[in-house]
């Protein structure tokens, strides 16, 4: 018979920081089988105290803050950094906003479909341009910021430090703001034009500006915003 | 070790070089290896007992270790034993192990003859 208050301060200790419960389950029944065995080695038929448990197993909060470390170093991020935190970003940008701008074409042939003739439609609806505007923009500003959030919040998870996740929000904003799209829709058939375009050109526009900001402002904020987290891995 | 429970992060890599070393001799369940740490250490290395589990269970998640429950001296227990991957792993981390020990050891032997020339 194993003392339940260690163990139930131990399963406390291991939900708050949020682990997994089969993680937790696993770790829990292990531990049982450990304090069985102390038990037995001490020739006690009572339960052992969470004093002595403390003494041979440790307190729950350092078996805790080890199974968080142990856990975060499984994670994949923290083995293969440079294909987190590297070629990911290379990838990420160019795909969502692909997928962005198919769902944009996607609606404005849905609204032509179902008689809307296009509420985007730049040729009927004269102040749309600027919208659109927004909306290339947008398209590759929010994949941007979105990703390096992700990534960024990937890294503290993972007890990773703060290079690989800066280093990721860097090139999702010099990626996004190379990238140009401009999308012109038009309520006639065969009239719409869509323009991609990569690089920095002399007159850098406010958009640019901003797409490259993003990313690496989001990035910075949550780091340093949250306490970092400690880790073998990175001690 | 002044602090008994030693911090894991201190003993960075220690414990998973040790733990695959006792592992490649022969299967054991974690109260044996814990045991057996303490036995051939003379208990220097008496970190918590219970941060011993944490690290098998990654090992076992990186598929160095497999571990299987089955019936030991009248008891179901979790029975640990190491992988091909884990003696591979094995290998590398006792290469690095000897290269560091050595290194230190050196810098230790030549510490005295050590001048402040600059001073």
């Amino acid at each position: 018979m194993s003392d339940p208050s260690w163990l139930d301060e131990l399963r406390r200790e291991l939900k708050r920081r949020r682990l997994p419960t089969g993680t937790v389950e696993r770790l829990l029944e292990d531990l049982s089988d450990h304090i069985l065995e102390l038990q037995e080695e001490q020739m006690s038929k009572d339960a052992l105290s969470s004093a002595v448990i403390s003494e041979r197993l440790g307190s729950p909060r350092d078996v805790a803050q080890a199974a968080d470390a142990e856990h975060r170093r499984r994670w994949f991020c923290g083995r293969h950094p440079v294909v987190m935190f590297v070629l990911l970003p290379l990838l990420a940008i160019p795909l969502a906003s692909t997928g962005l701008v198919a769902g944009v074409i996607g609606l404005h042939k849905a609204a032509q479909v179902s008689g809307l003739s296009g509420p985007w439609s730049t040729d009927q609806f004269p102040a749309t341009v600027a919208v659109m505007g927004l909306v290339c923009t947008l398209i590759v500003l929010l994949p941007a910021a979105l990703t390096a959030a992700g990534l960024t919040r990937l890294a503290a998870r993972a007890g990773l430090g703060r290079w690989w996740p800066m280093s990721a929000c860097l090139i999702l904003g010099l990626i996004a703001g190379a990238s140009r799209i401009d999308l012109r829709l038009s309520g006639l058939s065969q009239q719409s034009s869509l323009t991609l375009g990569l690089g920095f050109g002399a007159a850098t526009a406010l958009s640019q500006v901003a797409k490259v900001a993003a990313p690496i402002l989001v990035g910075a904020w949550i780091l340093w915003r949250k306490p970092r987290r400690t880790s073998i891995a990175s001690s | 070790m002044t602090d008994r429970k030693t911090n894991p992060a201190f003993l960075n890599g220690v414990p998973e070089l040790l733990i695959l070393r006792l592992l490649a001799a022969r299967a054991m369940h974690g109260y044996e290896i814990v045991q057996t740490i303490r036995a051939r250490t003379g208990a220097r290395l008496d970190f918590g007992e219970g941060c011993i589990y944490p690290i098998l269970h990654r090992l076992e998640a990186e598929g160095l270790l497999k571990g299987q429950r089955q019936m030991v001296a009248g008891r179901s227990r979790v029975v640990y034993r190491v992988t091909a991957d884990g003696r591979r792993r094995l290998v590398r981390i006792v290469e690095n192990w000897r290269l560091i020990a050595a290194a230190i050891e050196g810098c230790l032997k030549g510490g005295g003859d050590v001048r402040p020339e600059l001073a």
